[in-house]
């Protein structure tokens, strides 16, 4: 029977739509990370450990907060193939309101109890799994008095021009106008009081991501950095140095969150459960410096020094107020703009 | 002849502003040092070994041919059929073809990859199988096939068709024997943009990209985030080498004279 063209459009639809639906599996799970050494790192340990430990079939997406939540809306609310995301708050926070995570089953993670206060639960909804601490990174052969305080970075005169800033679309940016209105003016939120105050800090070298470059080149001297990065440029050779600022951290948060309606709800709750591990925890500081959540990781002696902030020491955290960043997105940005013109 | 000669030293001066900053991709992907700086602290080729023996940067540049090939084939197809039919016909339908054709060109590119992503997922069909990637390369292609396919008809003697087919060739012969050579430096040109084109997208790509799956460019956008050494200028300088070797080849083999410019 020749098979007409309404009749092989529709086979072909419907074996499209039947494909897709295939994908949405209880024993087939999709993690994520970010690219370059993350993407590595998962594909030559996390993924093959976790596929071992329960038999499942773990596929690998990379990708970060801005392309997760775009296709979380596109997919609308319980219809994405993602279970569980990993993601900074900034992002989690917006999507929280439409619903699209659920509630998290505590009960189900039984490293929950071992974490670390700024690592819990302040949502219901998301939990930080990795932290990594943010506090001034600066050239060990170019700054003669190293900073002891976030308000250095205003005062020292030999960072004048040559101190590098996130820029206010990357949340560290965001932090940092938080930052300046807790030390300068009313508060975190304190917009004019922040701004008025990131003013008096004259001309500075703006980023999205890469603050690196900068540093190896001494373009910048003196910067707001993640211990991790800093302990990596150090292990490449760069003469650099990070300190915890007497006023407390900032920090890059990986905050994982379950998808509501998701796919394969058992395997998510067990891959989060897993990341929390000590086991997956001491690896994750071996390959990125980052501070363990759990307290019965008991970091190496080699790496104490690249992994310096630990145990009680990460809740030192500055005041921020993600809602209010969010809300104030275009405000922030048109003002930063202003301000660093 | 002085306005002539100053006429060359404007191009070349043009042609050097143009190409410094690739040439500056270029030197720095020899880069012997850990840091993604220039001028290179040495030279060496250690970042393109790093990058030919990186399987991710391999797959996702297998990934970014398959997509270019098959987004260049299909756009090719529709782009020419298209062209071919608008020649002939009436002013007002040749328009609204015309029109229809160009639209994903003056569209941000941005807003038909978010379109197609809410259209895709209202299928039921989501971002599986690679659809919706293709569809979107597709869709970003096809308006560079039919500029250059229709630049090509202009001023096609259309009496060569009616000579061919009064002799009693069928139309598929007329085509493949009269027509497509008439008209091949326009359609292998546009599948040329149509390739780099694809090869280079990136929004499409970043918002229409299977699960699991990464092009060339959103491989190392991900890559660059977070990690500034050398490797990436080694993948950006391949790209240029590879694009290079795609033009020469294909001038080699058909010929790129475009006289109808």
């Amino acid at each position: 029977m020749p098979i007409g063209r309404r009749r092989f459009l529709g086979a072909a639809a419907a074996s499209l739509v039947a494909g897709g639906a295939q994908a949405r599996t209880a024993n087939s799970l999709i993690v994520t990370t970010y690219g370059g050494s993350w993407e590595t790192f998962w594909r030559q340990t996390v993924v093959p450990r976790f596929a071992k430990l329960t038999g499942a079939d773990i596929r690998l997406d990379v990708g970060f907060g801005r392309t997760f939540s775009a296709n979380l809306r596109a997919a609308g609310r319980g219809k994405s193939d993602y279970s569980i995301l990993m993601m900074n708050e900034p992002f989690i926070e917006p999507l929280i309101p439409g619903k699209y995570f659920e509630p998290l089953d505590l009960s189900r993670l039984k490293n929950y109890k071992d974490l670390y206060p700024a690592a819990q639960s302040h949502n219901g909804i998301s939990l930080v799994g990795m932290i990594s601490p943010i506090g001034i990174g600066y050239r060990t052969d170019l700054v003669k008095r190293p900073p002891t305080s976030w308000r250095d970075l205003w005062t020292n005169p030999e960072f004048r021009g040559r101190l590098g800033l996130y820029n206010v679309q990357n949340s560290v940016g965001k932090a940092t106008v938080m930052l300046a209105g807790q030390l300068y003016g009313k508060g975190p939120t304190d917009m004019d009081g922040a701004f008025a105050a990131l003013r008096r800090l004259g001309p500075v070298l703006q980023t999205d991501f890469n603050m690196s470059t900068m540093m190896g080149t001494g373009e910048i001297i003196v910067a707001p950095y993640d211990f991790g990065e800093i302990a990596r440029l150090r292990q490449q050779g760069l003469p650099v140095a990070c300190i915890a600022p007497k006023e407390g951290l900032l920090m890059w948060d990986q905050s994982f969150c379950i998808c509501a309606g998701a796919p394969a709800r058992d395997l998510a709750y067990r891959y989060l459960d897993f990341i929390l591990d000590p086991e997956i925890q001491t690896l994750l500081a071996r390959r990125f410096f980052i501070s363990p959540v759990n307290r019965k990781v008991v970091l190496p002696a080699d790496l104490r020094g690249a992994v310096p902030i630990t145990g009680e020491q990460i809740g030192r955290l500055l005041p921020t107020d993600w809602a209010w960043a969010n809300r104030n997105a275009i405000e922030l940005d048109t003002r930063w703009s202003q301000t660093f013109e | 002849m002085t306005a002539q000669r100053l006429n060359s030293a404007l191009s070349w001066v043009i042609y050097a502003f143009l190409l410094a900053p690739i040439l500056v991709v270029i030197i720095a992907s020899f880069n012997a040092g850990a840091f993604l700086t220039f001028p290179p602290q040495g030279l060496s080729f250690r970042w393109y070994w790093t990058f030919l023996h990186n399987a991710v940067f391999m797959r996702a540049f297998a990934t970014s041919i398959e997509i270019a090939t098959l987004a260049t084939v299909i756009s090719g197809v529709v782009g020419t059929m298209a062209a071919l039919f608008a020649a002939q016909a009436r002013p007002a339908i040749a328009n609204g073809v015309r029109i229809a054709m160009l639209a994903p060109m003056l569209l941000p590119e941005v807003l038909t990859a978010i379109g197609l992503l809410f259209y895709f997922y209202a299928l039921g069909i989501g971002l599986h199988h690679g659809v919706a990637l293709l569809a979107g390369h597709v869709l970003l292609t096809l308006p560079f096939i039919y500029i250059n396919v229709s630049t090509a008809l202009k001023g096609f003697d259309w009496s060569w068709q009616l000579a061919a087919r009064s002799l009693g060739a069928g139309p598929w012969t007329t085509f493949f024997r009269i027509t497509l050579p008439l008209i091949k430096s326009g359609v292998i040109s546009g599948c040329l943009f149509s390739f780099i084109v694809s090869f280079d997208a990136f929004s499409t790509s970043f918002l229409l990209k299977d699960i699991g799956t990464a092009t060339l460019p959103l491989q190392l956008f991900d890559y660059l985030r977070l990690n500034f050494t050398p490797e990436a200028a080694a993948v950006s300088s391949f790209t240029v080498f590879a694009t290079l070797v795609v033009m020469v080849v294909t001038e080699r083999a058909f010929g790129l004279k475009i006289a109808r410019f």
